[in-house]
């Protein structure tokens, strides 16, 4: 098992600039790849990791040792056909690995999600949304903006329920999280099943079993205090921790 | 003497000016007019113009029936009220079209200033000028031509009963337009008639000169010459005149040949007249559109993501109008049922028209390039500081520079890709509820609801309202109210409030709290209107 998350960025351009100037802060392994020299000088400029390489050449995109070596590959070119072509090497290379896309156009995106990417993320639709909110819904902006966006302390968070816990056969909208914490649990992804968030607002006749994910939004100490008590309550019963990539 | 009747009259005209200037309900009244007479945008011009419109129709329809009927007495009558209309119409549009004390004010003021005397004669001048400009302007002649017809002792002024309908291209603003447009091409048409009047009476001479004499003929005079070139030349050729002589036949080919070339150039400058205005007319009927909405929405740019700003805003019944460059874009705009104008959003002048002075409220620059975005954000920020504007920011360096050319919010896509990518990465199952939120697809949504003013929940703990069984989660809320809690706790300011994240069950309601819900959109609506129909909630009921 590898110590860092690898992940693989294709098309150093505007959008991926910003991306891997966010990815950066995370502890992860990040290679730029992209095959003009100009943007691959910007990275190394930037301190990135980087490889040239053609992506429209399957040799070439081997050497890459896919499988073994990288977790996440972000597909970031401007131009959607090549995002499209991306995946499809991609996918055709390693089929379990996570790809992350953009599209520029509504009709990529069904396009890409057909070539196998695991995210589509549609640039212009999210910008337009997002400034429609602003006039419709200004509050909800705000307060994304103060929560998700980082500015205020407030995180969301991922944690795995483990073998010892308490939370085991209560029902989703049972768990009353914030009597202890200031919590609020959002949701339960099954860890069987096709990982789809069950919200915490349906009575949903799911109960939560080892290895489900609770998905929480609370300031980053409450975060950190419930999983430290969830850790004990693993090794009270002498069982190792369970395993939580983030923070 | 005369110098001194001068003088005193000076002396009269300049206190009467002072008197004017400082009168609030004289300048009330001339403003009212001035609307009603000549602005284009107010909305009773529309009335006025209408009800003229039918009154000229009227009066025109009984001069008309008048030619050869005899009409009852208040058929009369109508008439004389409606020359009444007209020539009270006339007098208003001659007091309005300039302002008489304005100018003599200019002048006194100078005189004050610079200590020399008044000069009268060029005040006088000035006067008559700005007058006799407006009297001797074509609407102003065909308004009064149009009174003449009631004057019924001289028959051939029965002829300008056509004014009258001419008038009406005043009260229409297509027909203005049209008129206008026809106007511009001045040049053309001279070209034509010139052209048509060579051949004309080039025509009308050779037939003439041919045709005459001859035994049969038709040609009695050379105004039969013209009349007959001129029914040929216009290709309609009534054959009430032919011509006998193989020369005369010859010179109606030669004027049946040069007539069509009239008929189609005459033809191509009225369309190319109408090909150059009509986005300009389509422009027109927009703006109309617009004075009839009230702050609104405007986007600049028609792009993907103006696109979807636009298709967002208008599901959620926002108005808005979009301004963009590209005809095709414009026309696809129009298709998705949006108010768009075809044109460039960095003139100030469209900027202008489009409301950014008066009743916009918020304006959008969306465009692909920053340059275009700074240049309409600070313009929009120089005509009205209460505008709220959102701009896009397409490179990171334009961030800055937007936000210091006026724009209140700075929305940068790379930056939320960024962002939402980098959550992807760490948590991938939050990551989809976070991207749910934001791009507002989901089903489930974080909503604001506001408490409505005097509302039974004030001053109940917000665990009354069982948020649970109403299949709702609460986030936070919003409220007034500064409290102990440190930023830790996940609390921060929020414009001229506070936001509290999950406060606990015995947090008291108090007046203009607004709740931040999460929770399926049927069951937040649900839950919006049992609050806002001030029903008190079941488990209120209950509790008393």
């Amino acid at each position: 098992m590898k110590a860092k998350t690898s992940i693989a960025l294709f098309g150093y351009h505007r959008t991926a600039v910003e991306v891997a100037s966010y990815l950066r802060s995370g502890d992860y392994r990040l290679i730029i790849i992209d095959d003009d020299e100009d943007n691959l000088a910007k990275a190394r400029y930037a301190g990135f990791e980087t490889a040239r390489l053609d992506f429209r050449n399957d040799s070439e995109l081997k050497k890459l040792n896919l499988h073994k070596d990288i977790d996440v590959v972000f597909c970031l070119f401007p131009d959607d056909a090549d995002n499209v072509f991306l995946t499809i090497s991609i996918k055709g290379l390693a089929p379990d690995l996570r790809i992350f896309t953009i599209a520029h156009s509504a009709l990529a995106v069904p396009k890409l999600i057909a070539a196998g990417a695991s995210k589509v993320v549609d640039t212009h639709d999210i910008t337009g949304r997002r400034i429609s909110d602003m006039i419709n819904r200004p509050m909800i902006t705000d307060i994304l903006d103060n929560t998700l966006f980082g500015q205020a302390d407030l995180g969301i968070a991922e944690i795995r329920v483990c073998e010892a816990s308490t939370l085991r056969g209560k029902r989703v909208n049972e768990i009353e999280l914030g009597e202890h914490y200031n919590l609020i649990l959002i949701g339960v992804v099954p860890h069987e099943g096709n990982a789809e968030l069950i919200y915490a607002v349906d009575l949903h006749p799911h109960r939560i079993d080892t290895g489900d994910v609770l998905v929480v939004i609370g300031p980053h100490t409450e975060i950190k205090r419930l999983r430290k008590d969830l850790a004990e309550q693993a090794e009270q019963v002498n069982e190792p921790a369970a395993p939580s990539s983030d923070h | 003497m005369r110098h001194r009747l001068l003088k005193w009259f000076m002396d009269r005209l300049v206190r009467w000016s002072l008197y004017l200037d400082g009168n609030p309900r004289y300048q009330r009244v001339k403003r009212f007019c001035r609307d009603l007479l000549e602005n284009e945008r107010a909305p009773q011009k529309r009335y006025f113009d209408l009800f003229m419109i039918v009154l000229v129709l009227a009066s025109v329809a009984v001069l008309i029936n008048d030619v050869a009927y005899v009409l009852p007495d208040w058929v009369e009558d109508f008439e004389y009220f409606a020359v009444s209309v007209f020539i009270i119409e006339y007098l208003a549009r001659f007091w309005v079209s300039s302002d008489i004390h304005r100018v003599v004010l200019e002048e006194y003021e100078r005189s004050r200033l610079l200590e020399v005397p008044m000069r009268n004669g060029v005040v006088i001048r000035r006067l008559l000028r700005d007058k006799w400009s407006y009297v001797r302007s074509p609407a102003a002649i065909i308004d009064l031509l149009a009174i003449l017809p009631s004057y019924r002792s001289i028959r051939l002024l029965r002829i300008f009963l056509l004014f009258r309908l001419f008038k009406i291209f005043r009260y229409s603003r297509s027909a203005s337009a049209m008129a206008q447009m026809l106007a511009e091409k001045r040049f053309e048409f001279y070209t034509l008639a010139i052209f048509m009047s060579f051949v004309l009476l080039g025509a009308s001479s050779a037939v003439y000169v041919f045709e005459a004499d001859t035994e049969d003929t038709a040609f009695h005079s050379f105004f039969d010459a013209i009349y007959w070139s001129f029914v040929t030349l216009s290709t309609v050729g009534y054959g009430d005149i032919t011509p006998h002589t193989p020369e005369g036949r010859i010179v109606t080919m030669v004027l049946i040949l040069s007539g069509i070339g009239v008929l189609s150039f005459a033809t191509s400058i009225v369309v190319s007249a109408f090909q150059e205005r009509l986005p300009e007319l389509r422009q027109r009927r927009v703006l109309s559109e617009l004075d009839r909405l009230h702050q609104y929405t405007v986007v600049c740019g028609y792009g993907r993501v103006g696109e979807v700003v636009a298709d967002q805003l208008a599901r959620s019944g926002t108005p808005l109008v979009i301004i963009e460059k590209d005809p095709e874009r414009v026309q696809d705009a129009a298709r998705r049922g949006h108010l768009a104008i075809l044109g460039n959003a960095e003139s100030d002048e469209l900027l202008r028209d489009v409301g950014l002075e008066g009743p916009v409220r918020n304006v959008l620059c969306v465009m692909g390039d920053d340059v275009a975005n700074v240049f309409v954000t600070i313009s929009a920020r120089q005509m009205n500081r209460r505008l709220r504007i959102i701009a896009r920011a397409n490179g990171k360096q334009a961030v800055d520079k937007l936000k210091l050319a006026g724009a209140d919010y700075v929305v940068a896509p790379f930056e939320i890709v960024g962002l939402v990518a980098s959550e992807y990465v760490g948590k991938p199952v939050a990551f989809d509820a976070i991207h749910g939120i934001l791009s507002g697809g989901n089903d489930v949504q974080l909503e604001t609801i506001p408490l409505p003013a005097g509302s039974p929940l004030f001053g109940e703990p917000i665990g009354r309202l069982a948020l649970r069984q109403r299949k709702l989660l609460l986030f936070g809320i919003i409220t007034g109210l500064q409290a102990e809690l440190s930023p830790e706790t996940g609390y921060f300011a929020l414009a001229d409030r506070h936001f509290y994240f999950n406060p606990p069950s015995f947090f008291t309601l108090r007046e203009k709290d607004i709740l931040v819900v999460v929770g399926h959109r049927d069951d937040l609506r649900d839950f919006q209107r049992t609050i806002k129909n001030g029903k008190p909630l079941p488990e209120l009921e209950a509790a008393t």
